[in-house]
Order: C-alpha cells, then structure tokens, then sequence
C-alpha cells in the first residue's frame, strides 16, 4: 500500500549483504595477506613460527586443520566460522574475541580488528544486526512467511525481553570462559572438544554453511560432548525458527553478538530522536519495532533515543506519521524524518 | 489640550467620563433606560455639561460595554475588558497586575501586563449569578438598596451558608432563612460570602495577584471587598468612583 | 449483540412510543443556515459540499444501494464497515431542533448533542438504518446506547476501555475490535478478503491525505478558505464515501491553492468541543469578530481525519490493530485518559503554523471538555499562548456576550 522507501532499502541492503558476506570472498577473491599488506600494516603480519592451528584434523569445518597461521583470516575475511571462505570483513565478534582468548593471541595482533569493530560500532551502533546479519536476514525472511500466511505476531512483555538480555549476558559470559580456561595450556587437551563453545550452538553453524555450499556439522555424534553440542545447536536452531516465525526480532534480545554492538548503541552515530511535543501516542513506534521496545513511546521528552536493544531498522521512523515527530540523525545531521506516507 | 470622551454603556448604567490631558474635566452617570442610544447622548450632554465644554470640542469618543455598538457616534468601539484593564492600570498608578470588575451583568477578573496590557481575563457565566445584578435584587428582598444591604453585611458576625448564586434559587433560599428566623445580618453577609467566593474563584485560576484593583459598582460595596479580601488573602485597592474606571480607560484608550 | 439484550421487552415497548417518526427527512432551517453560508463563500468548488448536506439525508440508501450503517464518535473503524460492503455515516449532530425533539425521551439538563443525536434518530433516515454502533466513549453515548435499542433496527455497543495508553490496552482494543468486524460478517453475510481491508484503509487514506493538504494549506496562508466552507467539508464526510469525498476535496484543494492569503488576519486554535452543521454558532461569532479559525483540534474535522491507518503487518489481526491506533490510541477525546495528547497537539500546531490564540469552545453540560480546559488554560499561560475559554450550547440568546469575550481577546491579541 504506501510507499516504504526505508524498508525496501533495508531490504535491498541485506540481500547485498547477504550475497557479499557469504559469496564475497568467491566473488571477489580476497587473497588475505599479500606481502604488500603486511608491509603496509606490519600488525598484520603473522609472526614467525608461532602463532597456528593445532592439529585438530576431525574433518569438521569447525576445526580447521594443519598449520595455517591463526591470523591469516584476520582482517578481513571470514563472515563466520562456517563459512570459512567467503565474506569481505571478520564479522563475527564473539568468534573472534573466543578464538584469541584460546589462541592467548598477543593483544597487538588483534588491534586492527578490535578498532575496526569499535570504529563501525561507533559509527553505527546496532545497525548491523537489521542491515546486514546473514542469519537475521534468513529470519526476516521467516517474519515474512508468516505475514504471508496471516498468521499474528506474538508480542512478548518487557520483563521476558530482560530476561532473554540476561540469558544473553549469560551465554557470553559462559563461551568467553569457556575460551580462556582451554587457552590455558595444561589444559590444552580439552581444546578438541571445547573450542568455541558459543559458535558450536550458534545457528549460524548450520545455516551458513547451506549458503557457503558447505555440508554442515550437522550429525556430529562421535563423543559425548560434540553430541551435547550438535543437540544444542538442533535446539537453538528451533528456538531461532520459532522465535523469528512468531516473534519478530525477540531472538535477537539472547544474540550475543547483538549484546556486544548494543553497548555501544547510546552514543552512537546513528542517533533516534524524538520530539516529543508532536507525539499522538498512536504507540505505532512501539507497534512496529521488531525488538518490542517501548521506550520511544513512553518517553515524553524530547531527546536522542537509541535504547540498547535498537537495531537501528528505523521502522518507528518510517511508519510514524506524525509530520517531524521521529527522525534518525546522523551526528546531529537529520537523515530521515518521519511523515505521513504519499 | 486635546479632550476625549469614554463612554461606557453598562447593562445597569451609562457612564461617561471626560479627559484633558489626563485629568478628568467631566463626567456624568445616568441608568440605562429602554432607549439605550439616547442615554448615551444624555449623559454625553451631561459629562460636556459638567466641564463647562460643548460636545463638539471633544476631539475623540471611545464607547465601550454593554451597549457599545448602538452608541454611532463614537470614533471608536472598544470592549469593556480593555477599556477597565486600562482604567484600572491607569488610576493605580500602573502597577496593577490584576483587576476585578463586579458590573452588573459581568464580572470580570482582568490580568494586565507591565504596559497595561490585557494578558488574560476571565468572565462570568452567561446567567447573573455573582454579579452586581444578584446583590441588587437580593436587596430588594431585604427592601433596601445596594449600600444599605451591604451596610447590613458588615454588621454581621456569624454569615450563614448560602450555597446559591443563582438570583432564583438564592432568593428562595433567603426567603427561608428569613422564614427559619436567622438574622437579617447574617443572611446578607452569606449572600456577599457567596459571591466573594466565586469571585475568589476566579482570581484563583491567575497565579499572580500581587496587586489587585477592584472595580466596578460592585466595589462600591464594602462587604463584598471585605469578604473577597478574606477569601483571596489579599488587600485589594477600591479606587476612588469604581463605577467610572471603565469610562476613563475608555476615555484613555481614545488617545 | 440484539437490541433486547439492552433494555427488557416489556420496558422497550414503552420506548417505542418514540419510534413514530417525523414526516419530513427535512430539518427545519437547515437549507437556509446552507444558503446564508454557500454565499459567504468565495469558492466554487465547495458548492457541492454544501448540496451534498441539502440532501444528505434523502439519498444516501438510494445512492449507496448497500446496507447504510451509522455510529457515533470517532472509535468507530469505518475501514471495516467500507470492507464489509456497508455504507457508513457518522450520525452525530448538533441541531437544535433535533435537540428539542430529543427532549422527548432525554431530559433536559443533559448535553445537547446527546439530545441531538436521540432526537435525530426519531427521523425516518435514521431508523432506516441497517444497524447502529454505538463506543463507549461518554456517559450520554452509553445511555442512548440502551434509550435508542428498541427504535434501532440494530444495535451494536464497541466498548472501549478509558485509559487509551497503547501499551496498556491495545489487545483490548484488537479484542473488541474483533468482536465487531465478527458480528458484521455474520450480519451481514460477508466475508471480506483481507485485501479488502486494505483497499478501505487506502480509501481512507487517501482522504486522509487530502484532509492534510488542506488543512496545512489553511494553515499557512490563512483567510484562503473560510471556517465555514472548512467545517462543511470536514462534516461531510460523515456521510459521504471517503472516494467520492476525496475526489471533490481534491478539486477544492486546487481552487484554493491558487488563491492568496489575505494579510494581518489573526490566526486562532479552534479546540474543544465538537463544531457540526448547523451549529456553527461559534463560527460565527469568530468571524464576525474578525478572527481567523485556521486550524482545529476538534473531533469532528482534525480528530476524525487527521491521522492515517498506518499498517505494520499485513496479517487480518496486524490491520485491526493499526485501526485502533488510528482511532483509539491518539484519540484527544476528554472522555478518556491521556489530556496531554491533547496538550501535545495544541502546543504543536501553535508552534508549527505560528498561531496566536488558542479559543477553547465548550459545550454547555460537557463536564469532561471543561475539566480539560482548565488543565490546558494553565499550561498555554505558562507559555505565554493567549487562550479564550467560551462555554455556550445551541440557543442563541449569549451571542452578544460571546462576543464581547471575542472581541477583547481580539484586542488582546492587538
């Protein structure tokens, strides 16, 4: 019915971004570290002897074997773990930060990453998560499936959306602990089994590799422990089906690596901002966002509102029509401004 | 000199007021009979004739109230709220911030900015209740006029509760206080209580009453000051000849 | 969901003493209050606005050849009535005459449009409608729900909860909402497709934008289209279909975009109490004072067409609850919980059409619109946005002192 210029360019960014996370490195043919790169960024260069992959050779995407230098990948390549030779940039956070807590890579080695990281979430805070994830836009495909099918959305209360931040907060905890404890080398043995806990259940571990034209690690039963995994993996893949089919975005509130970008989301460059005195409290804003956050509608001040679960869709923005009520900022510079639909 | 004449045609009386400069040289009172325009033109005679001047020195008229429209012969048409937000800053000596007017149609609470300015003003609801016209007929029921009835007020030490404003309904109420033998005081000083308190009322919804004239025919009554003093807290300013404030800010605004 | 339920039989039979209806569909004086206005206005594309509320009342059913529904207030969701194929005409009115027959089975100390509306029911126009909606939005609408079930052919009640905080009560409303788009399937054995929906909230829509234009276009350049002409343009589309209404107002735009703006008119915030034909008694007293009414925030025209359906999900419960955040949510009726929404829009239009008064009209015996006026009275005069408070109702006999309180806000305002 109305036009949604933000919408169908959100849309078209994330099949961009799809299609260049995950076939990027095939289309392109990123070949990482070109001696011309390491003399231009001695940081990227990996140092001599030292730092490689253990032997891990199980045959499984997961462990990569032989002993390529663990920084070959950095930056940029790797969209995820399972993905291993596609993507432009490293965009996976807590693959990154848990592998080099294994690896006790030396900090400097990781810094022009870290920056970049810091430097996108500075600039965009959250943005990624609506605009670009891979697996939020195979969600988001799900979300439309279910409209298609006239199916209602579930709305889920605040308190279930803290908690689910808490879990977040949980996971991360546990999966960087995890990572640093087996990086401990009398405790190197358990590397084999425990090695990036989180990315083991994440389910980007068995829908990247679909589009990487990969197998999947999907029926890893030799031990104990890949069972547990491989069951937990199947387990968070239905939460993240259900949770993307019925709810919107509410599996984005346990993502970690959402939980991660979302610290940065107050003070970032992409500012929401409010004018409140030109607010009906329609409560579309609230009606609209994916994360069922409300604080754009209670608020009755006028300010710079980016709560920490904003994924920056700007759908409040786009659907609010209230002629300048909403409007998302870059750096106090307006960008786009909510009004009512030609 | 230049002279300028206000006239305020009220629903009870017709005013007129005559300046020279900014002294007053004239000025009349006549009640406001069926044929409103000649009243006007009677008491215009009347101020003219009491400064000692002809009608036709009079360089500007302003006419105001009830009646303002039906007066043809004024150069201006003002409405009684500016002309007694000006009267009233005026013959303070502009330091009112706020200006009672009890008419006797209207009751109006006037707020006026440091210029003499109208900044907000309330009125009363359209019927009579609180207004001049209420304590004119009340005495008739006590068979006396305005000053007598609140000269009966003053006496009074205990006021009855009289919860009507409306001129019907207080009029019965009177009649059965007078019949359950309350003193005749006592019944008057509630009736003045009754409307102070919605005068009162009104002042309230203004939150700065630093300085309050009072003015209007109502404010020659001393009861109804009294009573309103007590109910807003405040001194209120009676300026001298209350029924001419309006007149004169007419008069003044002709300038 | 039927009439009985509301009032026992024995009782309702009582009732229908008023059911005997009036002769003639024709309201006294309203074809020349219509005429005195047509001739204050300077524009030829109004005219059919005002023909269309000559015979508003005789043609619609042949017109329409569908089911005519009518409802009260603005919590109604036209959208489903469009998608079920029924015509739908708000019924609300302001007629004195129709007032005084309302007298009849309503008291008289009672608010006149609630009188109005009862004593506009007992024409034959209205009791020939297929259904009548009644929200729960005041205490009057309540009681005519149950005084007009046994004159009604059928009565449907929405019933809407007071505090209109999204958060709150938005499944209520989708509840409800629900509950009526149901009976109206069921009444009148229908099954809209979802794309129908749709295609009503893009009829309505459309109106929306176009009611916009012109009010934004009044707004700016004020004195370009009288209150009048605006008024009766707004209160048309009570009864007229928002494609046709949308249509003619779409040519009016155009007139009237080509004209100038006539300089040094004050502009003036008409808020409050509901402005319909013929009372435009207030209307008239501002013009005769000189002032320009260029925007409002009454329900009859800014409340009922100022704000979109804005759907986020497609899905048949997604549609339902956009309506309810069209109609319920940003609701400035002072029958519910929420006067800073209120507040917010008044303070907004001041402040983005550079207006310099706020008039507050009040119905006499509403005592929600006055409670609210006090609330807003503080809040302008901390502003320093002049504001006029008029109580009246339909009778005629305050005009002179209405127009004294015009008049010296007018000087007021310099």
């Amino acid at each position: 019915m109305n036009k949604r210029r933000i919408t169908f360019l959100r849309r078209t960014v994330q099949i961009l971004c799809l299609v260049m996370l995950v076939y990027g490195g095939y289309i392109f043919k990123v070949k990482h570290h070109t001696t011309q790169q390491a003399n231009l960024f001695p940081a990227l260069k990996a140092p001599e002897g030292y730092i490689s992959t253990t032997k891990f050779d199980r045959g499984s995407i997961l462990w990569p074997s032989g002993d390529n230098p663990v920084l070959e990948n950095y930056p940029p390549g790797l969209v995820c773990r399972f993905n291993p030779r596609g993507g432009l940039f490293k965009a996976c956070i807590v693959h990154f930060i848990s592998e080099n807590l294994t690896w006790r890579t030396s900090f400097k080695y990781l810094l022009p990453h870290l920056t970049l990281f810091m430097l996108l979430c500075f600039l965009f805070g959250r943005l990624w998560c609506r605009w670009a994830c891979p697996i939020g836009t195979v969600g988001d495909f799900l979300t439309m499936l279910r409209k298609k099918m006239n199916i209602p959305s579930r709305k889920f209360p605040a308190g279930f959306r803290n908690g689910l931040r808490s879990g977040s907060y949980c996971i991360l905890g546990t999966s960087f602990f995890i990572s640093a404890l087996i990086g401990v080398p009398h405790l190197a043995r358990f590397q084999c089994y425990w090695f990036l806990p989180y990315c083991q259940i994440c389910p980007a571990r068995l829908i990247c590799p679909i589009f990487g034209l990969i197998k999947p690690g999907w029926k890893d039963f030799e031990t104990a422990i890949t069972t547990m995994f491989t069951i937990l993996a199947w387990l968070v893949l239905g939460i993240f089906v259900a949770a993307f089919y019925w709810g919107r975005r509410i599996w984005c509130h346990l993502c970690p690596v959402g939980l991660m970008n979302s610290w940065f989301n107050r003070g970032a460059g992409v500012e929401l901002k409010k004018i409140s005195v030109k607010c009906n409290k329609c409560g579309l804003c609230t009606e609209a966002c994916p994360m069922g956050l409300t604080e754009m509608f209670e608020k009755k001040t006028d300010g710079v509102f980016n709560q920490s679960g904003c994924i920056m869709c700007l759908r409040c923005v786009e659907i609010c029509p209230r002629d300048g009520c909403l409007s998302a900022n870059f750096f106090g510079r307006k960008i786009v401004e909510s009004r009512l639909k030609k | 000199m230049e002279i300028y004449a206000g006239i305020d045609i009220g629903s009870v009386t017709t005013k007129c007021v005559i300046l020279q400069g900014k002294s007053i040289i004239g000025k009349a009172l006549v009640k406001t009979g069926i044929d409103t325009e000649k009243c006007a033109n009677d008491v215009l005679d009347m101020a003219a004739g009491d400064a000692g001047i002809k009608v036709e020195e009079i360089q500007r008229m302003v006419s105001t109230g009830y009646g303002r429209r039906i007066f043809r012969r004024a150069d201006r048409i003002i409405t009684e709220i500016s002309a007694a937000a000006a009267g009233g800053y005026i013959l303070c000596g502009e330091k009112a911030t706020l200006i009672i007017d009890v008419g006797g149609q209207d009751t109006k609470v006037i707020e006026v900015n440091g210029k003499g300015e109208v900044l907000d003003f309330l009125m009363n609801d359209k019927c009579a209740a609180g207004t001049g016209r209420f304590l004119e007929i009340m005495s008739h029921v006590f068979e006396t006029d305005i000053q007598g009835f609140s000269q009966l007020a003053i006496g009074s030490e205990s006021p009855v509760a009289i919860n009507s404003t409306c001129s019907v309904f207080a009029e019965s109420e009177v009649v059965s206080l007078i019949a359950s033998s309350a003193r005749k005081e006592d019944i008057a000083a509630g009736l003045f209580r009754s409307i102070a308190s919605r005068v009162a009322g009104m002042v309230r919804q203004f939150r700065r009453y630093e300085l309050t004239v009072f003015c209007g025919g109502g404010a020659k009554s001393q009861a109804l000051k009294g009573f309103i003093e007590k109910a807003i807290e405040r001194p209120l300013i009676v300026l001298q000849e209350p029924q001419f404030v309006v007149a004169y800010g007419a008069a003044c605004l002709a300038r | 969901m039927k009439n009985k339920e509301y009032l026992r039989e024995d009782y309702a039979k009582t009732l229908k003493f008023f059911s005997k209806g009036k002769d003639s569909p024709e309201i006294p004086g309203n074809s020349e209050a219509i005429e005195k206005y047509r001739k204050l206005s300077g524009l030829k594309e109004t005219d059919f606005f005002y023909d269309a509320f000559l015979k508003a009342k005789s043609t619609i059913p042949e017109k329409e050849k569908k089911p005519v529904a009518g409802y009260f207030c603005n919590t109604v969701p036209e959208e489903l009535l469009l998608a079920c194929g029924v015509h739908p005409v708000r019924l609300c009115s302001a007629d004195s005459h129709c007032a005084e027959c309302g007298e009849e089975a309503i008291p008289g100390d009672i608010c006149p449009m609630v009188k109005a509306a009862c004593g506009d029911f007992f024409h034959d126009f209205n009791r020939m409608m297929d259904l009548l909606i009644i929200p729960a939005t005041c205490d009057g609408r309540v009681k005519l729900a149950e005084i007009l079930s046994p004159v009604a052919k059928d009565i449907y009640f929405i019933d809407i909860p007071r505090n209109t905080d999204y958060l709150e009560n938005v499944n209520i409303w989708e509840k409800e909402y629900t509950k009526f788009f149901d009976y109206l399937k069921s009444k009148f054995k229908v099954k809209p497709a979802r794309r129908e929906i749709l295609d009503a909230c893009v009829q309505t829509n459309e109106r929306t934008r176009m009611y916009r234009k012109i009010y934004e276009a009044r707004a700016k350049k004020p004195g370009i289209m009288n209150a009048f002409d605006y008024f009766i343009m707004a209160n048309s589309s009570f009864f007229l279909s928002p494609a046709e209404w949308t249509e003619k107002a779409s040519l009016l735009y155009r007139e009237i975009s080509g004209r100038e703006q006539e300089p040094g008119r004050k502009k003036i915030l008409l808020a409050g109490s509901p402005v319909v034909f013929p009372n435009f008694k207030i209307l008239d007293i501002l013009g005769d004072a000189g002032c320009c009414v260029s925007a409002d925030v009454v329900c009859s025209a800014y409340g009922r067409l100022y704000d979109p359906v804005e759907i986020d999900e497609e899905t048949e419960s997604g549609i339902i609850r956009a309506l309810s955040l069209k109609y319920v949510a940003p609701s400035i009726c002072p029958c519910f919980v929420g006067i800073d929404k209120l507040i917010n829009t008044v303070l907004d239009s001041v402040e983005r059409y550079g207006l310099d008064g706020v008039i507050y009209y009040n119905i006499r015996l509403c005592q929600v619109f006055e409670m609210a006026s006090g609330v807003l009275r503080s809040v302008l005069k901390d502003r320093d946005i002049p504001f006029l408070f008029l109580k009246t109702d339909f009778s005629k006999e305050d005009t002179g002192q209405l127009k004294t309180r015009v008049e010296a806000f007018m000087e007021m305002l310099g």
